[in-house]
């Protein structure tokens, strides 16, 4: 069934999800009724715990436990003949073993299933298990990943991304729409109460844009979670922490009465700083991190013309100082966004 | 500087993930505190299985008690809640449900068969309501599919030993679950941030390759502090507000330096040859704010006020109105060349982003020292 057919049922993202479970598990279970597997409950588990929601995701989180399988049996076997060649008895190792995967647990989920793995290895080692039986771990595992890829793709795929893209997106227009009109503001020498009804379009999103956060991050099933939910979970605290600053900056500035002297720089820095959020909303989107060019070149501009301003006396200064107090405010805001984008950069 | 930077080339990998995101050695505590747990309740299941189940049942007695009690609690998602009974009679349901069924079906692979499909589906669907149901589903799911993989090995009755400890030992590491250290952890990976920022500032970056590599070092610890906000969350769900309230002022601190660096590099004693002072107020009141960053007191911070007072009047001076208050009105002073406005355009963003500083890290203060209290 495609995504708009899922849409037009609508059906709550956990009910897909638990379809597309009991599907993979009747898949899996379909699939070793056909085929002779030592372990046949090996290829469900895996077909049911990678499950995590967007197909992206599944995909992503089926290599991760395919390669940490495959890790820890390498591993696993290793460490055995080590132990054995050095003749410490193996049922130490299951001591560090443990701790091992809790810690792991912490630094990703494949090398968790590593960890796992190969305390699965040193049991079937002591329990006397043969090297195939521990082989068929990997085989059965790749077949798990795969039924529960494939159902994820074909069966209800979830929306998960959207309404967190849709509030990103809210948030993000909020925020180029409070730069513009606090720009304006100042252009026009005019400070307007309802420019601070825009911090409050910015709060309402980000308040939505957390719980959204928090349940993407829920639904990765087990441990661990998408990229875009960690991402987006940094993009809140930098964003929103200069909104305030920009607005009493501006409120400053626009009383200066300057902002008239450099309304074309002033308006390209509003243009520079919309098309950087655009690129920031497209890399969640996608995924790529986008370029955020600085703004050095506006800012100069800017200087270049208060220059003689310096000179004019002590409020003029002052009123100087205000509007170089507004460039400060916006180049954090801008810092914050290529701030987003180099984080963005590392969780690919 | 040599030393921060060599120390950053040289961690990688999988240690510098866990160092990063295990400030005071966080992970390792709660690892110690679930491998304790997990060994009493391999234990437990061996002794369990053992009387209840015959000799040859004791170590997948172990091995199953062991394996379930170790994915329960890496499961947990604690609620706000100062006590967890939720959780812990939610998971011992699910411990029940699964385990209970497990065992019954497990040597009857054409009931455990269409039973997997209903409890794979009954496991997800429960993520609609808010936890500890979605942790109580995956648990059933866990304990129903363990309880299959182990079945045509183990004696009857096996699983069904293991249900008793397994409550046990999982009711006493939910109890007991030092979710503290998470929160710890997150606090200290804060002040690692801002203790890093006198330092910065007394090194004082003077080109951009060094302004870059600084602001770098400050962004690497920033993501430290975004890492372990996610763990501290997680443990310490009911100060969840408090934790982005630090985060937030964390990340406002780490732009505000951005700024703070990349304007005080460009304020050097060559621009100001003829007028020694002003490259002089400007390092003092770097030296100043440094102090009242690491050593914040109010004598501290009045120091670095009055530092910074004093850039306003070199730059006042430099302006040709030294001293002078009152409103100007565009007559006053001589022509600024382009060199000297530049120079002093430069100085005022410096002394901005000083005070930007000083009052981003004060904020900062407040909201870590809330925080603390909170995390008592």
């Amino acid at each position: 069934m495609s995504m708009g057919n899922a849409t037009r049922t609508g059906l709550l993202p956990s009910t897909r999800l638990a379809i597309q479970a009991g599907v993979s598990a009747l898949a899996a279970l379909v699939f070793v009724n056909f085929v002779n597997i030592d372990r046949p409950y090996w290829v469900i588990m895996t077909a049911v715990v990678v499950m995590v929601g967007t197909s992206g995701e599944t995909l992503a989180k089926s290599m991760d436990r395919t390669l940490g399988t495959l890790f820890g049996l390498i591993a696993g076997l290793a460490i055995y003949w080590v132990t054995v060649l050095i003749h410490v008895p193996a049922v130490v190792l299951l001591v560090i073993a443990v701790p091992s995967i809790v810690v792991l647990k912490f630094a990703s989920y494949r090398l968790m299933v590593a960890a796992v793995t190969a305390t699965v290895v040193l049991l079937l080692e002591l329990g006397g298990a043969s090297q195939s039986l521990i082989l068929s771990r990997l085989v059965d595992t790749a077949i798990g990943a795969a039924i529960a890829v494939a159902t994820s793709f074909l069966i209800l795929r979830l929306p998960t991304r959207r309404p967190i893209l849709e509030t990103v997106d809210a948030y993000d227009t909020a925020l180029a729409a409070m730069v513009h009109d606090s720009l304006q503001a100042v252009i026009e020498g005019r400070w307007s109460a309802d420019i601070g009804t825009r911090v409050g379009q910015l709060r309402a999103s980000a308040a939505n844009f957390e719980p959204l956060a928090d349940a993407l991050r829920a639904e990765s099933a087990l441990i661990g979670g998408g990229d875009i939910a960690r991402a987006a979970l940094a993009v809140l605290p930098v964003l929103r922490g200069h909104a305030d600053s920009i607005i009493s900056a501006a409120q400053a500035a626009a009383r200066t009465g300057l902002g008239a002297e450099i309304t074309e720089e002033l308006q390209q820095v509003d243009r520079q700083i919309c098309a950087n959020l655009d690129a920031v909303r497209t890399a969640l989107e996608t995924g790529t991190p986008q370029a955020v060019p600085r703004l050095d070149s506006d800012y100069q501009a800017i200087q270049q013309r208060l220059l003689p301003k310096l000179g004019e006396g002590a409020r003029s200064r002052h009123d100087v100082v205000a509007i170089l107090n507004l460039l400060l405010a916006l180049r954090r805001l801008n810092h914050g966004l290529r701030n987003v984008m180099a984080n963005l950069g590392k969780s690919d | 500087m040599a030393t921060i930077n060599s120390r950053d080339d040289k961690a990688n990998g999988l240690t510098s993930a866990l160092r990063r995101r295990a400030p005071g050695g966080a992970y390792w505590r709660y690892a110690a505190y679930v491998s304790a747990i997990v060994a009493l309740a391999a234990l437990g299941g061996y002794a369990s299985a053992l009387a209840l189940a015959g000799s040859p049942a004791g170590k997948f007695g172990a091995i199953y008690t062991g394996i379930l009690t170790c994915l329960s609690m890496l499961f947990l998602k604690p609620t706000a809640a100062c006590r967890p009974y939720r959780e812990i009679a939610a998971a011992c349901v699910a411990i029940l449900i699964g385990a209970g069924i497990g065992g019954a079906v497990g040597h009857h692979p054409g009931i455990a068969q269409p039973v997997t499909v209903v409890i794979a589906f009954a496991g997800f669907y429960v993520r609609r309501w808010p936890e500890p149901l979605p942790m109580a589903g995956l648990v059933v799911v866990m304990s129903f599919i363990i309880s299959q993989i182990l079945a045509p090995f183990t004696p009857a009755g096996v699983i069904h030993a293991s249900i008793l400890p397994l409550i046990v030992f999982v009711s006493i590491g939910f109890w007991f679950l030092p979710r503290r250290v998470f929160t710890r952890a997150f606090l200290m990976s804060v002040l690692r941030m801002r203790s890093a920022l006198p330092a910065e500032l007394t090194v004082r970056p003077d080109d951009k390759e060094a302004v870059a590599a600084s602001v770098r070092r400050i962004d690497a610890l920033l993501r430290q502090v975004n890492d372990a906000r996610v763990q501290a969350d997680q443990y310490d769900p009911a100060n969840a507000a408090g934790h982005l309230a630090l985060v937030h002022w964390s990340a406002t601190v780490a732009r505000v330096w951005e700024n703070a660096a990349d304007g005080l590099y460009r304020v050097t004693s060559e621009d100001f040859k003829d007028q020694p002072d002003a490259a002089s107020a400007c390092r003092a009141a770097e030296a100043a704010v440094a102090e009242a960053i690491a050593r914040p007191s109010k004598a501290s911070r009045g120091a670095a006020e009055i530092a910074l007072a004093r850039i306003e009047k070199v730059v006042a001076t430099l302006a040709g109105h030294g001293g002078e208050t009152g409103g100007g009105t565009g007559d006053g002073g001589d022509q600024l060349s382009q060199e000297t406005g530049t120079a002093l355009i430069h100085l005022i963003n410096s002394q901005l982003t000083l005070t930007h500083l000083l009052d981003a890290v004060a904020k900062l203060d407040a909201e870590l020292a809330r925080q603390s209290e909170a995390s008592r």
